[in-house]
């Protein structure tokens, strides 16, 4: 309840303050698009409208604040939507540019403001063809992490144990070393693999008998070999310790 | 649904009720 009233006040709030500082924008972009304040050896040729840097930086900072008040109470599930307030902050400045690019104070047009409005509202509308897809599946419920895991390191799962060429020094990839094996996480063939070509493989990558018992321990350690086949490798290993 | 549609409907609500406060607070200070 208390980060479901979280995510409302935050929300709530991204909006206020994405309100002021549009606000805030337009009122200098009233002035020619440029001000100054503050106490300064010059003359100030556009005095800035009173009050507005300060709520242009308060609600810079505000902002912030409520969106990451929004991102910590709304949940995974709803995460995708803060996309929405990049979106917002851009198409709203995006929309000042353009309306002062059309009709500035001075009359004419406004060649300057019309390039900012054509960047700022890409920019604010590129990322909405990513986020409204997202925010659709968040409202009906399909959550994207219980979908395909992301791409691991190559040190963790891409080394495939049941792979065609298996798991022998000719596949092996330059930057692991043997030192590097034994945080493999096995692919689920891996439980069918014979112990003599885990005894094979690990011997064939360290190139030591001690170094491929330490392996074939640590695999045995982790489950990752039953006994019988531990002791199976073991033994080959012993038996043979150049076999590939 | 109806659960979630009413979460998405306040959330909408305090968007609306943000965007008029923003425009009261800056209308308040800067007059």
């Amino acid at each position: 309840m208390l980060r479901w009233a979280g995510s409302i006040v935050g929300v709530g709030g991204v909006a206020l303050c994405i309100t002021i500082v549009s606000q805030g924008m337009r009122s200098v972009e009233k002035i020619g698009g440029t001000c100054a304040s503050g106490n300064t050896p010059f003359t100030i040729a556009h005095p800035c409208p009173a009050g507005v840097p300060g709520l242009l930086t308060g609600g810079i900072f505000a902002g912030l604040f409520f969106l990451a008040l929004f991102v910590i109470c709304v949940g995974e599930r709803g995460r995708s939507t803060v996309l929405l307030a990049w979106s917002a902050l851009f198409l709203a400045l995006g929309w000042n540019f353009l309306d002062f690019g059309l009709h500035p104070t001075t009359g004419g047009t406004s060649v300057g403001f019309l390039v900012c409005a054509v960047i700022f509202i890409l920019m604010g509308g590129v990322p909405l063809l990513y986020t409204i897809p997202q925010c659709i599946k968040a409202l009906l419920g399909q959550d994207d992490s219980t979908s395909t895991p992301t791409a691991q390191p190559f040190s963790s799962t891409s080394v495939q144990f049941n792979s065609p060429t298996g798991w022998g020094a000719t596949n092996t990839p330059p930057a692991l070393t043997p030192t590097v094996w034994p945080v493999v996480t096995p692919a689920p063939a891996t439980a069918s693999r014979s112990a003599s070509t885990a005894a094979a493989s690990v011997t064939a990558a360290g190139g030591d008998v001690a170094g491929a018992l330490e392996k074939l321990a640590s695999l045995h350690a982790r489950g990752e070999l039953s006994d019988t086949e531990y002791e199976e490798a073991k033994r080959k290993t012993l038996q043979n310790p150049r076999s590939t | 649904m109806s659960t979630r549609l009413f979460l998405v409907s306040l959330h909408i609500a305090a968007i609306l009720v943000g965007i008029y406060g923003g425009f009261q607070i800056f209308d308040a200070v800067t007059r």
